[in-house]
């Protein structure tokens, strides 16, 4: 069936690029300090991110119009200036992340200092923007992307106690370190909750060329692209809890989970993770700098397309070509990947509110979706995630202080 | 006929031309007072510097000397009239090309001065532009 085989691949692209610094560095720390205690949040996270993304999707179907275009065109400049300025900076900050996190990943399998990796990662993944298409990012984030299974494999390898991990998927209070706990649920929470993995899935169905006819392969892939990318970061955060919180190891850099793997993959255990993350961020990387072209792009009212030529979206193409640039200056600096993951993601929760209260708007504007506007479930679902949004958003800054 | 909401369904709205290829987004709409008749509405207004004055006249005006100071054509901003403008539900279609209304001046510039200098930058047409 076409719808299947369309699902199908929609899946494997979410699935494999679903790791990346964010979710995997809130994983293992998480992991380290509370064992299973925190699997909730990347349960909770992953529902809230299902139910987005499908809107995302759907709203490009139907429209051809994405979410960023869409907030422009009905609720006016002097409201989308600050979703504006917030999606790309935090776009900008979690790219600089993630460029911190491949510069990690080439100084574990070369031994040669983080700084010195900074421009190569930021210059390997501008290069792939520059002479790729859309399809390329897409399918190679996804191929490459599946490497990240390993991870799956660790955990079943090590046999985790079942009981105490379904504990784990029901929120529960820690016994030690409050604020940390908090922080760290928060973090996990918008690192799971991603704005830009939201405005690029609606722009990527629209280099796609999606229509009605998407609409059901589109529900399966963001409960099931989003499910079963999930699975994975539970499975580090696992893995974490099983290798390093019996002996007490706190991660406080991200070179210290680096042999997060070898229990189980013996010598293999480092460069497989450090390839992993090198990757995963990769792929990362590749949607952060289109998402935040896509959304200048979009809200500015430019021609756009990651499958033309530069020289035909040629602000477009300025606009990822600088913010690589930018982003690999605080690895130059010396910046290390763990600190700037946290920082990000505490900035990205902030910004939720902006991405997801529209929202409620959109998708019940009838000329954008004619018949396909939300149903009950659908609201009540972003009504729900929009007050989780606002909690989270005002909670971030003082557990950050408090607790991180 | 019919009638439109200025705000609601014109401004900040997707211009296209007849190919489906973007113009910019509406950013401003010109209206003219005159003393002798009723006011009239000249043109609607593409560009950087509109959305400047809009935030702050500081902005728009550092805006507007920037694409001053880079001599692009008009300044970066376009006039583009009302005339046979097609209001589809989500967006308005011109029938004037593109290329041709002046608000693709950046555009043009970056393509000949940076873009289409770069290697890569002018790379083998891929599936479609837009």
């Amino acid at each position: 069936m076409k719808s299947l085989s369309k699902a199908a691949l929609g899946i494997v692209t979410s699935v494999g690029g679903y790791l990346e610094v964010g979710s995997t560095g809130t994983a293992i720390q998480a992991g380290a300090m509370f064992r299973f205690q925190l699997l909730w949040a990347i349960v909770l996270g992953t529902i809230c991110i299902a139910f987005l993304v499908e809107m995302s999707g759907r709203l490009a179907a139907v429209s051809r119009h994405t979410l960023g275009a869409a907030v422009r065109e009905r609720f006016g400049f002097h409201f989308d200036v600050v979703p504006l300025v917030a999606q790309v900076t935090v776009d900008y900050l979690v790219l600089a992340s993630e460029i911190a996190g491949i510069s990690l990943a080439f100084k574990l399998l070369t031994g040669v200092g983080l700084p010195w990796w900074g421009l190569p990662a930021a210059g390997l993944a501008w290069l792939i923007l520059w002479k790729g298409t859309f399809s390329v990012v897409e399918n190679g984030t996804a191929i490459l992307g599946l490497v990240t299974l390993c991870f799956v494999a660790a955990a079943v390898g090590l046999r985790p106690p079942l009981g105490e991990l379904a504990r784990g998927m029901v929120p529960t209070w820690p016994s030690h370190d409050g604020a940390h706990y908090g922080f760290m649920a928060v973090s996990i929470i918008g690192a799971t909750i991603s704005p830009y993995m939201v405005t690029f899935y609606s722009s990527g169905a629209v280099e796609d060329e999606w229509d009605e006819s998407h609409l059901k392969p589109n529900r399966i892939v963001a409960a099931g692209g989003m499910g079963f990318g999930s699975l994975i970061a539970m499975a580090v955060l696992v893995v974490a809890a099983l290798v390093f919180q019996p002996h007490g190891t706190t991660v406080t850099r991200y070179e210290q989970a680096a042999g997060i793997l070898e229990p189980v993959f013996g010598g293999w255990g480092r460069p497989l993770f450090a390839a992993a993350l090198g990757i995963g961020c990769l792929g990362a990387a590749l949607e952060l700098s289109l998402d935040a072209s896509y959304l200048v792009a979009q809200k500015l009212g430019w021609n756009w397309s990651e499958s033309a030529r530069p020289q035909d979206a040629a602000r477009f193409s300025l606009v990822y070509t600088v913010l690589l640039l930018l982003a690999s200056v605080p690895t130059l600096v010396g910046a290390e990947p763990l600190a700037l993951t946290n920082v990000s993601m505490a900035l990205s929760v902030i910004a939720l509110p902006f991405l997801t209260a529209p929202l409620l708007v959109i998708m019940n504007d009838k000329r954008y979706l004619r018949q396909y506007t939300n149903g009950k479930v659908a609201n009540l679902a972003v009504i729900a995630i929009v007050a989780l949004s606002f909690l989270l958003a005002l909670v971030a800054i003082p557990l950050e202080v408090f607790g991180g | 006929m019919a009638d439109y909401d200025l705000v609601r369904d014109i401004l900040d709205e997707q211009l296209v031309d007849a190919a489906g290829r973007a113009i910019g987004k509406v950013d401003g709409i010109v209206m003219e007072l005159r003393d002798d008749a009723p006011p009239r509405l000249l043109a609607m207004e593409v560009g950087l510097p509109v959305l400047g004055y809009r935030l702050h006249p500081t902005l728009g005006r550092l805006l507007e000397r920037v694409n001053r100071w880079m001599r692009l054509p008009g300044n970066g901003c376009a006039r583009l009239p009302f005339h046979e403008m097609e209001v589809r539900k989500t967006e308005i279609v011109l029938p004037v090309g593109a290329d041709t209304t002046g608000a693709l001046a950046w555009e043009h510039w970056l393509r000949r001065h940076l873009v289409g200098r770069l290697p890569g930058g002018r790379g083998r047409a891929n599936r479609r532009k837009n």
